[in-house]
């Protein structure tokens, strides 16, 4: 056997993938062999520091994540089966949206215009030597009124949006850590048949154990369905339970295609009430069968149609909540001191507040002494411009004498 | 898990129960997350890798046939996967530094000879790992996987010929000379991991 094959052979010998025959030549070889000898203590180095790196912890909820996209997934499924109208939804929607923001831009310019001639406004008072704190009172007004207007306008869409005919679907994952594992997912049972809901899937498992230590720690999944009217109050009864880790929320507004859906209802109704008529009158055999063919047609997508809104009516009168909980070890929970991030947390706010306060009180004040200190730089300029002149003159005539 | 747990699981999970299926990739995840983290040695890219094998796993569950590992099944798409990952970076182009290191580790030994001491001595942790990450980017892809699978994720020979469909000699010989190339990289890159090796 030449060096070359022994080198490869080294390699299957430390895994003990080499017959006995192999396996003798190469341990008599490597005696003899010094390169060998060194490639061997080379391969032992190399294999030793691959089997010294630990496995990568896998990243925080990517289970949920893969779990999230198979369930998106079968249900983009079923939307694809549907009819093509729901595809022109979907582009509407992005349609809608685009219409939506032109009216915000829009408005926003109108306010600037409206803005601006108050202004122009106060300056002919100026000239007109009115007092000027009056003035400035008046637009300040009329800057609220704009404003006010605005809040009110968005009050109405709140309205508009909280009218029972909207159709929303809502979701909402929360990840908590607890330590008592078995009372939080006991209270969360109670939580939940108290407010009439119930569970639609539940799962526990060990998920670390020390046997040594008699130790062991569990994680649950479960998935629960609430009125949606107590959707807010459920989860933050459950988020007091343990620690957030973490949360999500998702809103599917459905409206459209409820609406959608409940018209080809109503038009396939109709066909079928006509196809009736027809049939009473028809005579021919061939022609009744052709009817009655086209009556089961209509009557199993009325049927599809009704199955979906009745399963819609379902999801939305009952919202969505998955609940991840890990029982962790209680020094684990108080590892960090809860209020310590709470306090810098509320620090950093205020103190931003603060700035931005100080600021925006900064550019009004710019914005109400606008002429004064335009005036005012150009003076300073010009002062500055006539002292380096005079300088200039006085240094000159300095230096002739 | 047992045996017939998981195949109960895939059952219900053919059947389109998600549940059963959560269940069913929950003790595979880690496994293809390290595989995915080993080929690109970067976590964003693991974890799309790992979300597309699972959603795959999901799309192609009815066609997998229950005579065969599921075990072996996963792992062959998550390879499959990556290396389409790998081909659409590159373009189609594959190259082999095969022979350029060959040559250049000849003359290495023979410019080192010395004794041996473990490079734990010299390296902290942290350190190593890089550099061997760094040394293992650099072997193609056929050497990669098969490493990875063998030295990382302690499969057998055998279970890596059947995620890699290919025969026992192949893997073999993949195995040895993928080690023997990643030993010369790391020579030739970080010779002080081995500087007391080859003195």
């Amino acid at each position: 056997m030449t060096c070359e094959q022994i080198k490869e052979n080294i390699s299957l010998y430390m895994d003990n993938a080499l017959d006995n025959k192999e396996k003798k030549e190469l341990e008599q070889h490597i005696h003899t062999c010094n390169s060998c000898k060194l490639e061997f203590t080379q391969m032992l180095d190399t294999i030793d520091l691959l089997h010294s790196i630990p496995p990568e912890e896998l990243p925080f909820n990517l289970h949920e994540e893969i779990m999230k996209k198979v369930y998106d997934m079968s249900s983009e499924h079923k939307i694809q089966s549907v009819s093509k109208k729901d595809k022109f939804f979907r582009l509407l929607k992005p349609m809608v949206a685009v219409f939506l923001v032109l009216i915000v831009v829009g408005f926003g310019v109108l306010g600037i215009f409206t803005l601006i001639p108050t202004k122009s406004i106060t300056e002919e008072m100026e000239k007109n030597s009115a007092p000027q704190e009056m003035i400035v009172r008046d637009t300040a007004n009329e800057n609220s009124d704009f404003y006010r207007e605005k809040m009110e306008s968005s009050t109405d869409f709140a309205e508009i949006e909280n009218l029972p005919e909207q159709k929303i679907i809502k979701t909402a994952s929360l990840f908590l850590e607890v330590e008592d594992f078995d009372l939080v997912y006991q209270k969360i049972k109670q939580m939940v048949e108290k407010n009439k809901g119930y569970i639609v899937n539940a799962e526990s498992y060990i998920y670390y154990s020390d046997d040594e230590k008699k130790e062991y720690l569990k994680e649950g999944h479960l998935t629960i369905r609430v009125p949606r009217e107590v959707y807010g109050t459920a989860q933050q009864q459950i988020i007091e339970l343990g620690k957030l880790k973490h949360q999500s929320e998702n809103s599917d507004d459905i409206t459209d295609q409820y609406m959608d859906t409940e018209g080809k209802i109503r038009m396939l109704k109709v066909q079928e009430e006509r196809l009736l008529v027809i049939m009473e009158n028809a005579t021919k055999v061939e022609e009744l069968i052709q009817l009655e063919q086209r009556l089961n047609e209509v009557r199993t997508d009325l049927e599809i149609l009704k199955g979906r809104i009745q399963n819609w009516d379902k999801l939305v009168a009952f919202s969505t909540i998955e609940v991840k909980i890990r029982q962790v070890k209680k020094a684990m929970i108080h590892a960090i001191a809860p209020n310590f991030s709470i306090k810098i947390k509320e620090g950093l706010i205020t103190s931003i507040n603060r700035a931005q306060s100080s600021m925006e009180i900064f550019f009004i004040n710019i914005a109400r002494n606008f002429i004064q200190i335009i005036f005012g730089l150009v003076c300073i300029i010009i002062g500055i411009w006539v002292i380096k002149f005079l300088y200039k003159k006085i240094k000159f005539k300095f230096n002739k004498i | 898990m047992s045996n017939s747990l998981e195949t109960v699981l895939i059952k219900k999970a053919k059947q389109g129960n998600k549940t059963a299926f959560s269940k069913l990739i929950l003790q595979y995840e880690s496994n293809v997350y390290n595989i995915a983290y080993r080929m690109f040695y970067n976590e964003a890219d693991a974890k799309d890798i790992v979300q597309e094998v699972f959603l795959r796993i999901f799309q192609k569950l009815h066609q997998f046939q229950d005579n065969a590992a599921f075990s072996t099944w996963l792992y062959r798409i998550t390879v499959n996967i990556c290396i389409d990952e790998i081909r659409k970076r590159k373009g189609k182009e594959t190259y082999s530094i095969d022979e350029t290191y060959k040559t250049e580790d000849d003359e290495m030994i023979r410019q080192y000879p010395g004794d041996s001491k473990s490079p734990e001595e010299i390296y902290l942790q942290k350190e190593r790992i890089e550099a061997l990450y760094k040394a293992i980017q650099a072997l193609s892809e056929e050497y990669k996987l098969a490493i990875i699978l063998r030295d990382f994720q302690n499969f057998s020979y055998q279970e890596i010929a059947d995620i890699l469909s290919c025969s026992l000699g192949t893997v073999k010989s993949r195995i040895a000379r993928g080690r023997i190339q990643l030993k010369n990289i790391l020579l030739k890159e970080q010779r002080e991991l081995f500087n007391k090796t080859v003195v």
